[in-house]
């Protein structure tokens, strides 16, 4: 049977070559939309990942990290007094503008404040270089920041927030949609280039429990001895609000999901398309297999080995052009994505089962009707 | 030769000859566009919601913080800067906006989000939109408001007259306006200057975001931008409005990941389309292989065939462009309901993507036609 799906398959070279293009085409086009909204996922959470905590503080008006609302002076102080607490470190983030050396223009940049001496992140790059901060006015750049923000060497002084910081280090982070650079600084230089923020007002705190107690009884105390002025979440808990707010409440994250649903409807018209003008091609065949005493089910079989042989054989260019428009997309405008597993069985089951529809819905002509018809 | 052959519709037979197969073409063709018109909603829609407030400033001249480089960056400059710009001659009034966000509570829900508040001189409505301007009096009264009915659904759907908790405090809402939610921001409200005081307690009390400027009639604004800009300290530009939208499209295009996204959208839908067209008409052409090489052993010219085929093609273009549209325009009122931002499908749109859906479908028209030509009659029969 495979023999026969196989030959059917490769009978006019161009004509199969073509389809398989157009195959290969929708299978790639799934891997576009659905790649590009996980990285509205992948962005949301980039920071979080990047920290080493169980528990984070933030006031009530927490929106999402880089506009989650100031603490009260006196939480981190509160804090200590908790018990179960391992270490409590904060962080201080906000937009702000920083100046190209290359082109001299003004952009965004995320600015993320630390205690130099104790930074949350889990990068050892950061844990490293993070002393060199004590310095004020020093900054660390992430190496992955979006390329018109130019040049951003060790050693150069730049202009940022309404003061300058020189640049004593360097990170791989990377923030996708939230900022297209971002850039760490002391808590201390933090407040020295952005007007009005204080060093005992962090946006969020980060909590590691100590080994051997149970997070959400630690998370449940927090809450009580810190009252209604202090937000207690969980990792996960931050994590769901974070992807929340870039995937169902920002424009963004919709226009992106509803490029995946249509991206997936022109795949599956385009794979039907080919498919059933692939059937109907050799409907004849078909129909005198049917004459010559093959079941229904049989003649069935040989159609959906043919749709697998397309979709398994056009899934590895379009593999590999997936692949590479990621990498594309990765460099030339810094989205977050990569080729997962996860993604790769989905749009491989998804093309299989569309192959396999298409041709069965292409061939129940030749269940219903008398073969001698089907000649005429 | 054979002059009266373009009596017979003969590409029209051609395609209406199995009606399933061609309703799947159309339906092939009308996705393809689908996609193209999504993408490019998706683009101009995002530059249209970020310009749109822009565009309805009352104003000749926008003054800015010099390091400005969008409007929903928050940068300030001080007041007085808008005051000493009345004395450039040419200048007929100037006004400040202030802007900045703060959390809304849903009435009903109790749901907390972020909204923009817009602080205004209540006796200069800033919009040109009859609401605001016929409302902008109102808010005199301490601690009053309109509500953008452009907001994102998520606010609630407040009426003049109802209580609502802004920033942690409450205000009234004495009426509605409809500018809409764009790319940063999912909802607006209006305030004047004192209640916006109130509502942003820590913010400069001489800082704003925006100066509005108009001009005496019959002034040339790029005379009196360079007025302003000598007579006043380099701290704050001004641009005309145009100039200002040009910045705010730049950098949405330039500077975030999503213009790149959606052009790259919008490509891949054009190569989609060309993919899904070269597949139709291939297969039209070898399954009409015997007629084409008939015409060709009665005397009709290569050129004949080509012109079949691309009539065909461009048939097909048109075939799935109607029902598109229809789709289209459903999707974007989805769309514009669900993320608030403004998606038009505009005549320039709607012709931009007709072009190049008909140019998708000739070019699959010209790679499928090689097949007619060497069509030899002989071999096929």
């Amino acid at each position: 049977m495979l023999k026969i799906a196989w030959q059917n398959v490769t009978h006019k070279k161009w004509r199969a070559l073509a389809s398989l293009g157009g195959v290969a085409f929708s299978i790639l086009l799934m891997f576009m939309q659905f790649g590009i909204f996980s990285a509205a996922e992948n962005s949301a959470d980039i920071v979080y990942r990047a920290i080493d905590f169980d528990l984070v503080l933030t006031s009530p008006q927490y929106v999402f990290m880089v506009n989650a609302g100031t603490l009260s002076r006196d939480v981190a102080e509160r804090v200590k007094d908790v018990p179960g607490i391992e270490s409590a470190k904060p962080l201080f983030a906000s937009f702000t503008l920083i100046r190209s050396l290359e082109d001299k223009l003004r952009r965004g940049i995320l600015v993320l404040g630390i205690d130099p001496d104790d930074p949350p992140m889990l990068d050892p790059a950061i844990q490293q270089q993070a002393s060199l901060l004590q310095r004020p006015d020093t900054v660390l750049m992430d190496s992955e920041a979006r390329g018109e923000f130019g040049p951003r060497e060790v050693g150069s002084t730049v202009d940022i927030g309404s003061g300058h910081a020189d640049i004593v280090g360097s990170y791989k982070l990377g923030t996708g949609f939230i900022a297209g650079a971002d850039a760490l600084v002391s808590d201390l230089t933090y407040c020295r280039l952005l007007p009005g923020r204080q060093v005992d007002r962090p946006n969020l705190i980060f909590l590691r429990v100590k080994p051997g107690q149970e997070i959400d009884r630690v998370a449940h105390r927090l809450s009580v001895a810190l009252g209604p002025d202090v937000r207690v979440w969980t990792r996960p808990q931050i994590t769901a609000a974070e992807v929340n707010y870039f995937v169902n409440i920002k424009p963004i994250g919709i226009m992106f999901r509803a490029g995946a649903v249509v991206g997936f409807i022109v795949g599956a018209v385009t794979l039907y398309q080919i498919l059933s003008t692939q059937v109907s091609s050799h409907i004849k065949e078909l129909a005198t297999m049917k004459a010559m005493g093959y079941s229904d089910s049989a003649v069935y079989l040989l159609v959906v080995t043919e749709g697998f042989i397309y979709a398994l054989v056009g899934f590895v260019p379009a593999y590999v052009g997936g692949l590479l428009l990621y990498k594309i997309l990765r460099d030339a405008a810094k989205v977050p994505v990569w080729m997962t597993f996860d993604r790769a069985a989905l749009v491989l089951t998804l093309t299989l089962v569309m192959c396999a529809a298409s041709s069965i819905l292409a061939a129940r002509r030749v269940r219903t009707a008398d073969p001698a018809e089907l000649f005429a | 030769m054979i002059g009266n052959a373009n009596r017979v519709p003969l590409t029209w037979y051609m395609l209406t000859h199995r009606k399933s197969r061609l309703l799947l073409a159309m339906m092939g063709i009308a996705f393809a566009v689908l996609l193209m018109f999504m993408q490019l909603g998706f683009l101009t829609g995002l530059f249209d919601s970020q310009t749109l407030g822009i565009r309805l400033f009352d104003a000749d001249l926008l003054m800015v913080n010099r390091t400005k480089h969008n409007l929903t960056l928050e940068e300030f400059f001080l007041e007085k800067r808008i005051i000493q710009a009345r004395d450039v001659p040419g200048v007929a009034r100037t006004t400040g906006v202030s802007m900045d966000s703060t959390l809304w509570r849903h009435p009903q829900t109790g749901r907390q989000d972020v909204i923009r508040v817009i602080g205004i001189d209540p006796d200069h409505p800033p919009f040109l939109l009859d609401e605001v301007v016929a409302q902008s009096s109102l808010l005199h009264e301490p601690m009053t408001i309109l509500f953008d009915r452009g907001s994102r659904s998520f606010f609630g759907t407040p009426v003049a007259g109802n209580e609502a908790e802004l920033g942690a405090r409450r205000v009234r809402v004495l009426g509605t306006f409809n500018l809409g939610a764009d790319f940063k921001m999912d909802g607006n409200v209006l305030a004047s200057q004192s209640t916006y005081r109130a509502l942003f307690p820590l913010s400069a009390p001489d800082q704003i975001s925006v100066g509005l400027i108009r001009l005496k009639s019959g002034e040339s604004p790029a005379k009196v931008q360079q007025a302003i800009r000598d007579a006043l300290p380099s701290d704050i530009d001004v641009f005309t409005i145009d100039e200002y939208d040009q910045i705010e499209r730049r950098f949405w295009s330039k500077m975030t990941p999503t213009g790149f996204i959606f052009t790259l959208g919008l490509i891949v839908g054009f190569a989609i389309g060309v993919m899904i067209c070269y597949q139709i008409l291939y297969n039209e052409i070898n399954d009409h292989l015997p007629q084409f090489a008939t015409l060709k052993a009665i005397g009709f010219s290569n050129g004949y065939l080509v012109g079949v085929v691309l009539k065909e093609a461009i048939l097909l273009a048109v075939l799935g462009l109607v029902p598109a549209l229809f789709a289209s325009q459903a999707f974007y009122s989805i769309m514009t309901q669900l993320t608030g931002l403004h998606m038009e499908l505009t005549l320039m749109r709607i012709v931009l993507v007709s072009v190049l859906t008909v140019v998708m479908c000739v070019i699959s028209g010209l790679i499928a036609v090689g097949r007619v030509m060497k069509a030899d009659p002989a071999e096929v029969f």
